[in-house]
């Protein structure tokens, strides 16, 4: 996300902003259905070229990147590109003194920088930023709260609807009265963030008018090519190849082309359609695989002393090297036990739709007991599906596709996203 | 007879190689049948929930097929299949197994029936004559079904004939389910109403995207509310029902509501 002047355009172009309504998955979608589901036949039909008997880096000799390499090659993405998108969408709202929606929703699906876009757009035009209510705030339908949150008539961002309500019978009264308030235009003007799960039960429990919503426009193979070269070179002056360990061939198209006479840059492999696919084009769950697909080469040298608790800045490879990426089908994902379990629904569901939650929240809105509930956690943990982030449990951007088709299967509210 | 052969005009064909192809055709028959009859089932509960009852209503059209393929194997290793030996066989079969064996025939018939008539499916909630459970298999003569109190109810199909047949959710996920709660009549009806309706709307167990609804109706004794709406799972409507309930009374007696507790004078 990050932009250098000179490409700045291309940057902001990554990261788009749709109404909701015209958000689309990254096409290949479809395919990578029909791969999952007739798997071993789609081989045979597959055009790409069969792999070659002796892979060219073998599996055995690649390392994994400790986390600092990754965060020097697939680091955490700055927000400025995101928020420069938000702008582009928002201009003709922000130059209206007077539009007819004074408040915009940006729904966005899990993992997909929305508070730190929010947060780095609301510095940027000096807006209010509003901190969501407490919980006991929210059961007791504390109308002091709202009074106190927009007071002045400044415009102002809310960045994260979904810590407005409980799935609690006494949870919802408060984020049914900010709606009203919100979509009658008492609260002034503002724009407000909202999980894309939360934003679809809220669209069941509160009955008022469809508000008008932006969406942030899934990332398709072009783009994670596009947007992990990019992080990959930092300030530009970083070069790196990534290559596909089992044939050498091409994962983003080489940084200062291949060095030889012709220089038409090279095929690429499907490893991007992939895994655009998989994560549904949403970016941080794209970028938490792209980081565990990546190896280091026996030709690298190991991390010279820098461990984690390091301030020196580590230098996982040479300036100009190769990177190499495990075939899809060998990266790490999580998966969730393939027997029934009730209850383990239950519990994603319930994050999913407050975007994680505490332990013992959890216990107030499910009908299972605590040591239930912190049985089901560890379970959830143990596949990598679910940690404990930021005080809260919440489903791990890896472990997301998996947890999405378990409740789908089993006939769950879903977001559109 | 006249037109057609008597049972005494056929020209039976049992020899010993017949009779021995005719067992073989009936027990592979039997093996397909008693295959599909637990494979299929096996694989419904390996499937995601959405595709469970589609799967799980092949195993009588599974059955009628093998069925119907082994008497189409068979017929030949008994008579020359032309059309006069077929009507004399049938009716020969017809007026003795329609004496020895009426309610059995019915039952059979009945079964056939209800391969496209489809009153009840694998997975489907029914009740027949005060027993209600889910319906785990459908044989050629009847319907085992399941109580919720795990007790295997079997009733012949000839019931279709003459007796009620209730379906709660004919097929589908989409099954009501009905929690009951009585309030002291003195009370702000809107305002229980309104939490009842939340109650439902933050059950864990909800199809969210069917209706809720909850109905408010006078007693004597009591003012009586419904909450009806519909569980993910069919399968957990017993559970859906505790979870309201319990949830609904915790939240009416957080809100001051007194629950009706007078047994009405007359019951």
């Amino acid at each position: 996300m990050a932009s250098s002047p000179s490409n700045g355009d291309r940057s902001t172009a990554l990261w788009q902003y749709v109404a909701a309504r015209e958000y689309a998955l990254p096409a290949d979608t479809v395919e990578q259905k029909i791969r999952s589901g007739i798997g071993a036949l789609w081989k045979k039909f597959e055009s790409e070229e069969a792999p070659p008997e002796s892979p060219v880096q073998p599996e055995a000799d690649l390392r994994e990147l400790s986390r600092l390499q990754a965060n020097v090659v697939a680091p955490e993405p700055a927000a400025s590109a995101a928020a420069e998108a938000l702008d582009a969408a928002l201009a003709p709202w922000l130059a209206d003194p007077a539009p007819d929606h004074p408040v915009v929703f940006l729904v966005v699906p899990p993992h997909g920088f929305r508070e730190k876009t929010l947060d780095t757009w609301t510095h940027r035009h000096q807006w209010q930023g509003v901190a969501p209510p407490d919980t006991e705030a929210v059961l007791a339908n504390d109308g002091q709260w709202m009074r106190d949150a927009f007071n002045d008539r400044q415009p102002w961002v809310f960045p994260c609807l979904e810590r407005a309500f409980l799935r609690h019978a006494r949870g919802l009264s408060l984020v049914r009265g900010l709606m009203d308030a919100l979509s009658a235009g008492q609260l002034g003007r503002g724009v407000v963030g909202c999980d894309s799960w939360a934003w679809a039960y809220l669209m069941h429990i509160w009955r008022g008018r469809s508000p008008w919503s932006l969406a942030a426009q899934a990332f398709d193979h072009e783009h994670l090519a596009h947007w992990f070269g990019r992080l990959a070179a930092g300030a530009g002056q970083r070069h790196f190849d990534f290559r596909q360990a089992r044939d050498g061939r091409y994962v983003l198209p080489p940084a200062g082309g291949t060095g030889e006479e012709d220089d038409t840059p090279p095929k690429t492999t499907s490893f991007l359609r992939h895994l655009a696919a998989h994560a549904r084009g949403i970016p941080g769950i794209a970028l938490a695989l792209w980081r565990a697909s990546l190896r280091l080469g026996p030709e690298d040298p190991p991390e010279d002393g820098a461990d984690e608790g390091s301030d020196d800045t580590p230098t996982p490879t040479a300036p100009h090297s190769t990177l190499w990426v495990t075939a899809w089908e060998a990266v790490h994902r999580p998966s969730l036990p393939s027997e029934k379990d009730r209850d383990l629904a239950f519990v994603a569901h319930t994050l999913l739709l407050h975007d994680g939650l505490s332990e013992e929240l959890l216990a107030d809105v499910l009908p299972l007991s605590a040591p239930r509930i912190r049985q089901v956690l560890s379970k959830l943990e143990e596949t990598g599906t679910a940690g404990v982030d930021r005080d809260r449990w919440r489903i791990t951007a890896p472990g997301y596709p998996a947890v999405r088709q378990f409740l789908q299967n089993e006939g769950y509210l879903m977001d559109s996203f | 007879m006249n037109g057609i052969g008597s049972i005494s005009d056929i020209a039976l064909k049992l020899n010993a190689w017949n009779l021995i192809m005719i067992g073989l055709i009936i027990l592979c028959a039997c093996l397909l049948a008693v295959a599909s009859q637990r494979l299929l089932p096996w694989l419904a509960g390996k499937l995601p929930g959405r595709y469970r009852y589609q799967v799980l209503a092949l195993v009588p059209l599974m059955r009628l097929l093998i069925i119907a393929a082994g008497i189409v194997l068979i017929i030949p290793h008994i008579i020359e299949p032309t059309f006069e030996n077929l009507m004399a066989l049938l009716a020969a079969f017809g007026v003795a197994l329609g004496f020895a064996l009426k309610d059995y025939i019915s039952s059979l018939v009945a079964g056939v029936v209800t391969l496209y008539e489809m009153p009840y499916r694998p997975g489907d909630w029914i009740e027949i004559e005060g027993a209600y459970g889910e319906v785990k298999s459908i044989g050629m003569r009847a319907v085992t079904i399941v109580t919720p109190d795990d007790t295997a109810v079997i009733i012949p199909h000839l019931k279709l004939w003459d007796r009620p047949i209730s379906n709660a959710n004919g097929g589908s996920h989409n099954l009501m389910c009905v929690a009951d709660l009585y309030l002291h009549p003195r009370h702000d009806a809107n305002l229980a109403r309104e939490a009842l309706l939340d109650v439902a709307l933050t059950s864990p167990f909800l199809r969210i995207e069917r209706p809720v609804n909850v109905v408010v109706s006078e007693k004597p004794w009591a003012t009586h509310y419904r909450i009806k709406a519909y569980p993910i799972d069919p399968g957990q409507q017993f559970n859906f029902i505790t979870d309201l309930t319990i949830r609904g009374k915790a939240t009416l007696s957080d809100l001051g509501f007194e629950l009706a507790n007078a047994v009405p004078a007359y019951a």
